[in-house]
């Protein structure tokens, strides 16, 4: 095994609101590397959420993630800061529907950025940039085009670039694949087929299931969503 | 059970007090900052965080303990020692770029001899060699360079901070503290000095405490977010989970507010 979430849980406390929302609770499953899990249910049954405690965006409010990294097993939820940080640099990946926006620097720059930080050459960043945005199909005329004013389909791809360009042990997928056109969904299944093969494992959420078609090991159902609660008077503060 | 990850802090505050009684700024403040990290510290005016700033900079006195992981300095109370030695700490180890250029820089020299000065002042003997440097920092800072004998009077506000900035890298500081660098620039100005700065992160390396009142000055830099109000941290984390997960209902406010 890679991951073990035992009891998971996620509570937001809206502080002005004097209300707690629960986004999940008493979320069980394993995942072996190279495995695929695919998440499902309706909309705020807590997929997202679920995916942004593993990344440790969100902090778990209960529960247990121990995830085996390259420096051993260790309890994810409860990690100090500088180890997400590490762990993000080295071996967790998490992929969104958006690309964070950064302005004034070109589709070929974004990609490679995360190379650089690696200690890459720059040449060497460079180019594997552009074969990273040639697996995706960017058009070539965008890869020295600024992201942002460009459409939100090439900007996904922009996105996924980035995202993938570097290896994972664990890679958390949100929605990658909701504003691309049909080639590059097709390229993006065959990537994820190509990670997977690699001993990379990933838990995903997908709308359509021909995108993930022959990878999925197993699917784990949200319930969701959930009412929220009134919380106890005098909790605020 | 030992934690597989161990690094020791390049900076560490550990209750740190600012102030007497009623006036008391700083209430306990503990932080640490690691090699090659940025660390935001948001907080509106009168939270602390200039106050904060200064400290670190040894510029005010303060109760507490302030250690440095630089050679020579370990398990020093930066706090505890005499004038003279922290004032050599200062230049030695530390940098600081102010909100406004003028409190830093002379106005009336040229900027190539701001930013050489601070070499000279730690033992550089050949000015020659000095404003070579100097030249290689405004460079870094992407500072027009043709410009260098221009004085910082003459110069806009977003070239006066550009040399500022080479002033304080030049020398390679273990730790730049940055108080509001961006705050009073004009939009597109404020966003080049931070390409700058987060160009600056990823090149040398530089590890960075950043204080900014600008949630999105702090997301575009910061890896971790400390969030000061009434001189106490009620928040720390990592800057996503600080920004997308807050838990104090200050931090909340702060996060609801951004336009």
């Amino acid at each position: 095994m890679i991951l073990e979430v035992a009891e998971l849980e996620k509570r937001f406390f809206l502080h002005r609101l004097a209300r707690e929302v629960v986004a999940f609770r008493g979320l069980s499953f394993q995942l072996a590397p190279g495995a695929f899990l695919l998440l499902a249910g309706p909309n705020g049954a807590g997929k997202s959420s679920l995916l942004r405690c593993l990344y440790r965006t969100y902090r778990p409010t209960a529960g247990r993630i121990r995830y085996r990294s390259l420096r051993g097993w260790l309890e994810l939820a409860a990690a100090p800061d500088r180890l997400v940080l590490a762990l993000r640099r080295e071996e967790l990946g998490y992929v969104s529907q958006f690309l964070d926006p950064r302005p004034r620097q070109t589709a070929l720059e974004v990609v490679a950025e995360p190379l650089l930080w690696q200690g890459v050459e720059e040449s060497v960043a460079r180019r594997r940039a552009a074969e990273m945005l040639e697996a995706v199909g960017l058009r070539p005329e965008l890869w020295a085009a600024y992201p942002t004013p460009v459409a939100g389909g090439a900007r996904q791809k922009v996105n996924l670039a980035r995202s993938l360009i570097r290896p994972y042990r664990l890679l958390l997928l949100d929605e990658p694949s909701a504003s691309l056109d049909q080639e590059a969904r097709a390229a993006l299944r065959a990537w994820l087929g190509r990670l997977k093969q690699e001993g990379t494992a990933m838990i995903g959420i997908f709308h359509h299931p021909e995108d993930v078609a022959g990878l999925v090991d197993a699917t784990l159902f949200l319930e969701g969503p959930y009412v929220a609660e009134p919380s106890a008077p005098g909790a605020a503060g | 059970m030992t934690s597989p990850y161990e690094e020791a802090p390049l900076l560490r505050l550990e209750g740190v007090r600012q102030g007497y009684g009623a006036r008391e700024v700083l209430r306990g403040v503990s932080l640490e900052l690691y090699p090659g990290e940025v660390l935001g510290v948001v907080g509106e005016s009168g939270s602390g965080k200039s106050t904060l700033l200064r400290v670190l900079y040894l510029e005010l006195p303060a109760e507490g303990r302030y250690t440095l992981g630089q050679p020579g300095l370990e398990g020093l109370n930066l706090l505890a020692l005499d004038p003279y030695r922290r004032l050599e700490v200062r230049q030695r180890h530390l940098a600081l770029v102010r909100q406004h250029a003028h409190e830093a820089l002379r106005m009336g020299f040229s900027s190539l001899a701001n930013v050489a000065e601070p070499l000279l002042l730690l033992g550089e003997r050949r000015y020659g060699q000095a404003a070579t440097r100097a030249l290689a920092a405004l460079e870094e800072a992407d500072f027009p360079t043709e410009r260098a004998d221009e004085p910082p009077r003459v110069l806009s506000g977003g070239l006066r901070q550009r040399v500022q900035l080479a002033r304080a890298i030049a020398a390679r500081p273990a730790v730049l503290l940055l108080d509001e660098p961006t705050t009073g620039l004009d939009l597109l100005v404020q966003a080049r000095v931070l390409d700058t700065l987060r160009a600056l992160k990823g090149r040398l390396g530089l590890s960075m405490i950043l204080v900014s009142h600008d949630l999105g000055v702090v997301r575009a830099l910061a890896d971790r977010i400390l969030v000061l109000l009434e001189g106490e941290v009620v928040e720390a984390g990592l800057a996503d989970q600080v920004l997308e997960d807050p838990q104090h209902p200050y931090t909340q406010d702060l996060v609801q507010a951004r336009l």
